[in-house]
């Protein structure tokens, strides 16, 4: 038993816990960038998604072993990452939000796999947060291998690796190849990701967290800091296996260590960014080609209407059955029209409502690339509700409303205090989200390794099913909707004043923090009402006003307009795209929209060169 | 080394309205944790000087006009405006009367120029009440003033620096205040852009009776376009009055810790200092 069991268990933890740590260490030197990990990198969930493809396949993919189906999903991932990131420069916040996206747009996917193939995927759930138990010695062997192979190189390009991590422009004025060298160096932190991955799942904060202390204590020099990183991964996890196993025996229920990495990490990373300033770019200097704007006006408000209503028949009147495609004449079959009016009600005012709220959090925040899904308010609201419907037993949906708007509420409020405290940081703010948003995730998981029966249900949410919607729902949500949007067009002189950041605002006499405070209170009330229709991944919220700004939606009554209509007509398609695309199976709205919007997203990414306007 | 004079009494002459005090700073000074960024500070800005702050780089030029400008309360001391403690007025209140323009301005990348202008009524029309006549009156003016009329509808984004900065100047001429506080006005610009905002400054100063406090780190300029001169180093007063007060070699060599020299052109032209 400790033979077998405990102490390739042990062995484990250490080495997967000094690979990640390393990987991470590594990928934040020669990127340049303090978001860079693998996970925000989407390395660990290409390979998730691989190997549940790969399982999924079962005899015809059973040719090549798990671990380089892992790596191929791994290296898949990466290169789109580092295709879409090069573009851009590399620039630190959008090449980790390109990731996030990447990484979103995996987590939908795989999700869909797992509800239709429940029985055969179920494992994923666990292995996904990243569990340690062993009943032999292959992956002890395996990861402590992959793990001696890449620290020997990786040390011994250590001076490679500092020049890469004082810039391009030093680097390449001494004579080294920076591409070459950085493709080089990457391919060897993300192999070992996939092989980690492939053997203990997807360990959220180790990458992540681990460098980012040690880079707090001042390293004097890379080596100093790839060994440190690595020394205290394999700590962190080990630490970390063994609280969950303390956990576990303790209360009885299943806690894999990947979860409580999140559970303990995030909670650090926020104290050590709470202490420190991270060193970010400057604005670039920017001076756009276009002297004038052109505003398209009223025209883009009745072209995305008409949309709007084309989008709402198609959805109400076109259906599918296995035979065929069929019209419903709303007269002659009330019964089917009144059981899809709700959803389809509710599927357009949830997009709505999230779309607002993405649009009111990038001002607050000041940056194009927030949106609740990436700062964790989604994940608030959907933790809130998760945490109602197991720990407390609650069911009733309004009772759970209350729950989410006060997970999403208390995330936002944490996000606020970064942004506040980073002031022109998005990089900061960035991580703070994403930290949140994994702990969060990692607290769902935890919940849904144990939830049994309530599981498959609770996922079906969470992915964005808006099966359930009854009317009385769709109606709050639209009050809550029109309200919201009222306030927003009253106040909207305030809110556009915060573009210019805080210090000219207040020298014009707002006041800046409560129109901040306002504002963001009712962004996450708008994304947690949409989160208990659409579920917490939806990506519309980064998605609508991003579309906004691309059909030249400019004044800001413009673009609120715009970034509502967009977020109706992109829910309203996705929901029907759901329903009709796999006959006889539906599939959650929220998801099409995940995938839809994540991918879009990754499109929209590619474009934009480096520099591009924000706002 | 002229230490700074305690009481207005140092006020040229020759500037308007002499001798009744805008700002008055008794013994205001500032820190954060412990360290000294400012140290406590009697000063008095006459209402209608043109006042120019010298001092080399992290001497608390930016801090004074922080203080000035209310986006920092002073940790000691206190600040009077126009008679009353600063921290009594109301923010908007304050900010019809006084405009201030950091030294590295926000983007503003999705404004037109009008837009950015427009910014300087929200003091008087807050978030709700609507723009009248008298706005859009007060909009026009400023943007004609700054000379940026014909370029109303274009990006912000788009100007050059001198227009940009000319810009977010009719911003600060929208709100109708009486005092301007500018953080380095002329860092970006060129020679003669340079120029074009400080005669500018200067006219507005001349014709509308603003008050106007500026931090610059051109000694030439400053000595050519303010009349009255306050010059820091490390955070302390080391020098204030006229400019003719600071043109000696000793004075400015003291302030810079630099032998300095100075040399009066015999066309009559601005006198030129320079270090040895």
């Amino acid at each position: 038993m400790f033979h077998y069991a405990t102490l390739p268990r042990i062995v484990v933890a250490l080495a997967a816990g000094a690979s990640l740590g390393l990987a991470g260490a590594v990928m934040q030197s020669v990127l340049r960038n303090p978001l860079a990990s693998p996970i925000t990198l989407g390395v660990s969930a290409g390979a998730q998604f691989a190997l549940a493809l790969a399982a999924l396949a079962g005899p015809a993919a059973s040719f090549l072993p798990g671990e380089i189906w892992s790596l191929f999903g791994a290296l898949a991932a990466a290169g789109l990452v580092y295709v879409l990131g090069r573009r851009q420069r590399f620039e630190p916040a959008r090449l980790a939000l390109t990731g996030m996206a990447i990484s979103l747009f995996l987590a939908s996917a795989a999700a869909a796999l797992v509800l239709f193939n429940e029985q055969r995927l179920a494992f994923l759930f666990l292995w996904g947060a990243g569990h340690l138990a062993q009943s032999d010695w292959t992956s002890a062997i395996l990861v402590s291998a992959a793990f001696a192979a890449s620290f020997t190189i990786l040390l011994g390009a250590g001076r490679v690796i500092g020049l890469l991590a004082a810039g391009d422009a030093v680097a390449g004025s001494v004579g080294l190849k920076t591409d070459t060298a950085r493709l080089l160096i990457l391919l060897v932190a993300v192999a070992l990701t996939a092989a980690v991955v492939s053997r203990v799942g997807i360990i959220g904060f180790v990458g992540l967290a681990v460098p980012a202390i040690v880079r707090l204590c001042r390293p004097r020099s890379v080596t100093h800091f790839l060994a440190a990183s690595a020394g205290l991964g394999a700590l962190a996890l080990f630490a970390a296996d063994a609280l969950a196993q303390l956990l576990s025996e303790l209360g009885g229920t299943l806690v894999p260590a990947g979860a409580v990495t999140a559970l303990f990490g995030a909670p650090v990373l926020f104290l050590l960014l709470s202490r420190t300033r991270l060193t970010g770019r400057p604005n670039p200097p920017l001076r756009m080609t276009a002297g004038r704007f052109r505003d398209p006006g009223r025209r883009l408000t009745a072209f995305l209407f008409a949309i709007l209503v084309v989008a709402v028949l198609v959805a109400l009147l076109v259906g599918r059955t296995g035979t065929g495609w069929e019209i419903l004449d709303p007269f002659g079959d009330e019964a089917v029209f009144l059981t899809r009016l709700p959803r389809v009600l509710g599927a357009l005012l949830a997009g709505a409502a999230v779309a607002l709220s993405g649009l009111l959090v990038q001002k607050i925040v000041g940056n194009d690339l927030a949106s609740p899904e990436l700062l964790g308010i989604s994940g608030g609201a959907a933790a809130g509700i998760v945490f109602a419907a197991l720990v407390l037993g609650v069911l009733s949906r309004a009772t759970l409303v209350v729950f989410g708007m006060a997970g999403a509420i208390g995330t936002t409020l944490i996000v606020l205090w970064f942004a506040r405290r980073h002031r022109d940081q998005i990089a900061a703010v960035l991580l703070a989200g994403i930290a949140l948003g994994i702990f969060l995730d990692s607290i769902v998981r935890i919940a849904l390794v144990n939830a049994g029966m309530q599981a498959a249900a609770l996922l079906t949410w969470m992915s964005g099913s808006t099966v359930l919607v009854s009317l009385p729902e769709s109606l709050g949500l639209g009050l809550l909707l029109v309200i919201a949007f009222g306030l927003v067009v009253v106040c909207r002189r305030a809110i556009a004043l915060l573009d210019l950041g805080a210090a000219v605002p207040r020298a014009l006499g707002l006041k800046v923090r409560a129109t901040q405070m306002a504002t963001l209170v009712l962004a996450a009330l708008l994304a947690s009402a949409a989160t208990m229709v659409i579920g917490p991944l939806s990506f519309v919220g980064l998605i609508a006003p991003h579309l906004a700004r691309l059909l030249r939606a400019r004044r800001f009554a413009e673009r609120v307009i715009a970034t509502l209509l967009i977020g109706a007509i992109v829910m309203t398609l996705s929901d029907w795209i759901g329903r009709v695309a796999m006959v006889p199976w539906q599939v959650p709205g929220g998801l099409v929209a995940g995938l839809a919007g994540s991918l879009g997203f990754i499109l929209l990414a590619g474009r934009e060169r480096a520099g591009a306007a924000g706002a | 080394m002229a230490i700074a004079s305690i009481s207005g009494d140092t006020t040229p002459a020759g500037s308007p309205a002499a001798g009744v005090a805008l700002f008055d700073l008794k013994r205001a000074g500032y820190g954060v944790g412990g360290s000294r960024i400012l140290a406590p500070i009697d000063l008095q800005i006459p209402a209608g000087g043109f006042v120019a702050l010298i001092g080399h780089n992290g001497s608390g030029k930016s801090t004074l006009l922080s203080l000035l400008a209310r986006q920092i309360e002073p940790s000691e001391g206190e600040i009077a405006f126009a008679g009353e403690a600063l921290a009594r007025l109301s923010q908007r209140d304050f900010a019809r009367k006084v405009g201030w323009l950091p030294q590295d301005p926000p983007l503003a990348a999705n404004l037109t120029v009008a837009e950015l202008a427009r910014f300087g009524r929200y003091p008087w029309r807050g978030a709700f009440m609507r723009h009248g006549a008298e706005d859009r009156r007060a909009v026009e003016g400023a943007l004609g003033r700054v000379g940026l009329s014909h370029m109303r509808e274009r990006a912000v984004a788009s100007l050059s620096g001198g227009e940009r900065q000319r810009a977010w100047l009719a911003m600060l001429l929208a709100q109708e205040p009486s005092c301007l506080l500018l953080d380095e006005p002329t860092a970006a610009l060129d020679l003669k852009h340079q120029l074009e905002v400080l005669q500018l400054l200067r006219q507005l100063r001349d014709e509308n009776e603003l008050t106007i406090v500026m931090a610059i780190h051109d000694i030439g300029m400053a000595l050519r376009f303010a009349d009255h001169l306050v010059a820091l180093k490390a955070g302390r007063p080391v020098f204030e009055g006229p400019p003719q007060a600071l043109v000696r070699p000793d004075v400015l060599s003291a302030i810079y810790d630099l032998p300095i020299g100075t040399v009066q052109p015999k066309d009559g032209g601005p006198t030129v200092v320079y270090p040895l």
